[in-house]
């Protein structure tokens, strides 16, 4: 039907990218940026300060729009 | 007629009733109730559901009228949830209590947009047309209190606009996630009064500074939506995001419509009683008729913007000139955007009284 994952807000839908769902579904609640970012780098074998940056970015934008909180400061 | 690449929707509106307990003179239903008296049953609603699921629809909006003047909104979004659908009520509140919205919270239901007219009640209840207010308070705390998502809806018009700051500070401590702040759509009650809601342009300047003010104060904690009047921007909306292409409306009657607007125009629509939605959204006429660009005229036709704003608002169009071919009189290149630019000139001037439905429900 779709092949792709979304995200469903409340009056509309945000379609992710592959990589993106990948690192929101590593997103749950107990893991912190660098364990996310850690298991991403390994599993794509790329080097960590890649993925942090990306990471960061979709993560800063998610936040931005009140769909991703943190529990406490990330450190920088 | 353009062969345009037809995907299925994204979102469903399940207009329930058109029955109301306010009398908003914003209301953007049909003037004649009537017509929509012979409702869906919960079974046709539930069999919606789940053929709207297997089309590939993501969200559920239950809406109406009042949809909570059916007694069983619970049966509905209970099988919308079954068949994984996000499930959004949209309500005025009015008759939502804290045993109903745990109701609907079991059933599944996902998240609650309640409409406010105004910050203070006397304002509010002249707006509604009804004493309305503390009781949407009221059921906003408990949509809070049982765990659910909660978005404030205000329609905007030149009786409220001046209170955007304060509406925005309302919905904050009412702890809703999300304000949107939409100025009026002018189709059925709203186009007949027309002339009492347009607001001023220095009114939606001083409004649009004050959202903004509240964007930056409030960050991530609510989110803001401010939707500009199209009377003001001399650019058409992209009406639906396109004629037949993310959303399909179902009213009252099982009438299957691209928008809720559509019924207003001279189009053969066909009925979920007698066909299937996927039928209904791939191969019926009206849901074909402004697909893609080959329906266009000029201006439109030639425009580069053609496959952005799609030309705009068909309903408007229709309302506006006659013909929903023609350029969205919104578009500063319609040649009927006089009528647009008339209004807005006569928004200066003392308006004249509002037109509320009467009260007495009409046998039909």
């Amino acid at each position: 039907m779709r092949e792709s994952h979304v995200l469903l807000l409340p009056e509309s839908v945000l379609m992710l990218t592959a990589t993106a769902f990948e690192t929101l579904e590593l997103c749950d609640g107990a893991r912190t940026l660098e364990a996310i970012v850690d298991a991403l780098a390994t599993r794509h074998r790329v080097s960590p300060a890649t993925v942090e940056r990306d990471v960061r970015a979709l993560i800063e934008r998610l936040r931005g729009r009140g769909l991703i909180e943190f529990d406490g400061e990330p450190t920088a | 007629m353009t062969a345009a690449r037809v995907d299925p929707p994204i979102a469903l509106l399940a207009e329930l009733t058109y029955r109301c307990p306010l009398r908003c003179g914003y209301c953007s239903n049909p003037r004649d109730l009537g017509r929509y008296a012979d409702e869906l049953s919960t079974a046709d609603w539930q069999r919606v559901a789940r053929e709207a699921a297997s089309l590939g629809v993501l969200q559920f909006h239950l809406s109406g009228g009042e949809p909570l003047i059916r007694t069983d909104v619970e049966d509905i979004v209970h099988a919308a949830r079954d068949a994984q659908l996000y499930t959004n009520l949209i309500t005025s509140a009015y008759g939502l209590d804290a045993a109903r919205v745990a109701a609907l919270r079991d059933a599944g239901l996902d998240h609650v947009q309640i409409s406010l007219q105004h910050v203070r009640a006397e304002a509010a209840d002249v707006i509604a047309g009804t004493a309305a207010h503390e009781k949407k308070l009221r059921a906003a705390r408990d949509v809070k209190s049982a765990g659910l998502a909660l978005s404030i809806n205000v329609v905007l018009h030149r009786g409220n606009l001046d209170a955007v700051a304060e509406l925005i500070a309302l919905a904050d401590d009412l702890g809703a996630e999300r304000i949107e702040l939409a100025n009026t759509q002018y189709h059925g009650w709203a186009l007949a009064n027309r002339d009492a809601l347009l607001p001023t342009r220095a009114q939606l300047d001083r409004a649009a500074a004050a959202a903004e003010d509240a964007r930056v104060r409030i960050g991530a904690r609510m989110q803001i939506l401010y939707v500009l009047p199209d009377y003001y921007t001399d650019a058409p909306k992209p009406c639906m995001g396109g004629w037949g292409r993310r959303f399909v409306t179902i009213v009252p009657d099982g009438t299957t419509l691209p928008c809720p607007g559509a019924h207003e125009l001279p189009l053969a629509f066909d009925s979920v009683r007698q066909h299937s939605l996927r039928e209904i959204w791939f191969e019926s006429a009206g849901m074909n008729a402004y697909r893609g660009t080959g329906w266009m005229l000029e201006p439109c036709a030639t425009c580069d913007q053609r496959t952005v704003d799609h030309g705009g608002c068909r309903c408007q169009s229709f309302e506006l000139t006659g013909d929903a071919r023609t350029a969205d009189p919104a578009c500063a290149l319609s040649p009927a955007h006089s009528i647009v630019v008339a209004a807005r000139e006569r928004s200066v001037l003392s308006p004249p009284e509002m037109l509320y439905r009467v009260r007495a429900s009409r046998a039909g």
